[in-house]
């Protein structure tokens, strides 16, 4: 299984890497929002960063601790099908009703 | 340790079975965080996010349910590499760690009921609620689930070793952890927007 394949090359090192990694972006969630004021950040500034910050946690997690980057097409597909259609269909709605 | 069994996928059918369960899932807390997104700013009565948020306070549990997922990812590595000891540590600091994540759930739940804002008080408190508790709802059941196996590792010792099961509980706790990545995003943080 590319699962076992993965296993040999993933290990601790790698897992304390990103575990950094993930609290370094955490507390810059935290700061950008706490000091959004006192460092002038806009409003599309703040959504952006935040954004960004957010969608890179996602991907390093499913990724990598999910290790969908290391399994069959096949759970790719189950995976990313269901989340861009439920991203569609909420952005749908959010641009429908937001003038409701 | 369970012997992998051939499948016509080349997946294992249980592997295969908790991803189409977790996109289902992206189903259900996708139509929960639209549900927020488009009601957050309708309350005509009651506080609402900006009046009992504390940022500092979800940033730790944040934080709490990352380090989780990190005990879980090392939890299932030394399954697979055999590591008994160091596989029960790990999976006993996701149960911990999980159960603190419920803790801080708890008492921010006790807090926003006593500054007012219950399931009942507006459409803001009834969808935050609806998605917050279905996600502590999730995390709870992760940690029985969590916690059945490291008992059963306990007392079957060095004869229990079901790399795919622990891989599989680590799918859907990882897919809490994200979940709440986006719940800390969207509801928390853009709570000004």
């Amino acid at each position: 299984m590319a699962q076992e394949e993965h296993g040999a090359h993933a290990g601790v090192p790698l897992y304390a890497v990103f575990a950094v990694i993930l609290s370094v972006i955490t507390a810059s969630e935290w700061a950008i929002f706490r000091f959004r004021e006192p460092w002038g950040v806009s409003t599309p500034m703040l959504v952006g960063s935040l954004a960004v910050m957010s969608l890179v946690k996602f991907f390093m997690v499913v990724g990598w601790y999910m290790h969908l980057r290391y399994d069959p097409k096949m759970l790719k597909f189950v995976f990313l099908f269901s989340f861009l259609m439920i991203s569609g269909t909420a952005a749908g709605l959010l641009m429908l009703m937001m003038h409701v | 340790m369970s012997a992998h069994i051939e499948t016509n996928t080349g997946v294992d059918n249980r592997k295969f079975a908790m991803w189409t369960m977790i996109g289902s899932e992206c189903f259900l807390f996708g139509t929960l965080i639209t549900n927020y997104m488009i009601n957050r700013n309708r309350a005509v009565a009651g506080p609402t996010g900006p009046d009992v948020f504390n940022i500092d306070l979800t940033t730790l549990s944040t934080f709490d349910l990352l380090m989780s997922s990190v005990a879980m990812a090392l939890a299932v590595y030394y399954c697979k590499q055999k590591k008994l000891r160091a596989m029960q540590w790990s999976l006993a600091t996701v149960v911990v760690a999980g159960a603190i994540f419920l803790g801080f759930q708890y008492y921010e739940f006790n807090h926003f009921v006593h500054e007012g804002l219950s399931l009942s008080t507006n459409i803001f408190g009834s969808s935050f609620y609806l998605l917050t508790g279905c996600h502590g709802a999730h995390v709870a059941v992760g940690v029985m689930l969590i916690s059945t196996l490291l008992i059963k590792s306990l007392i079957k010792g060095e004869s229990w070793f079901n790399d795919d099961v622990v891989e599989i509980l680590g799918l859907y706790w990882h897919f809490v952890d994200v979940i709440w990545i986006i719940i800390f995003t969207v509801v928390y943080l853009f709570v000004y927007v």
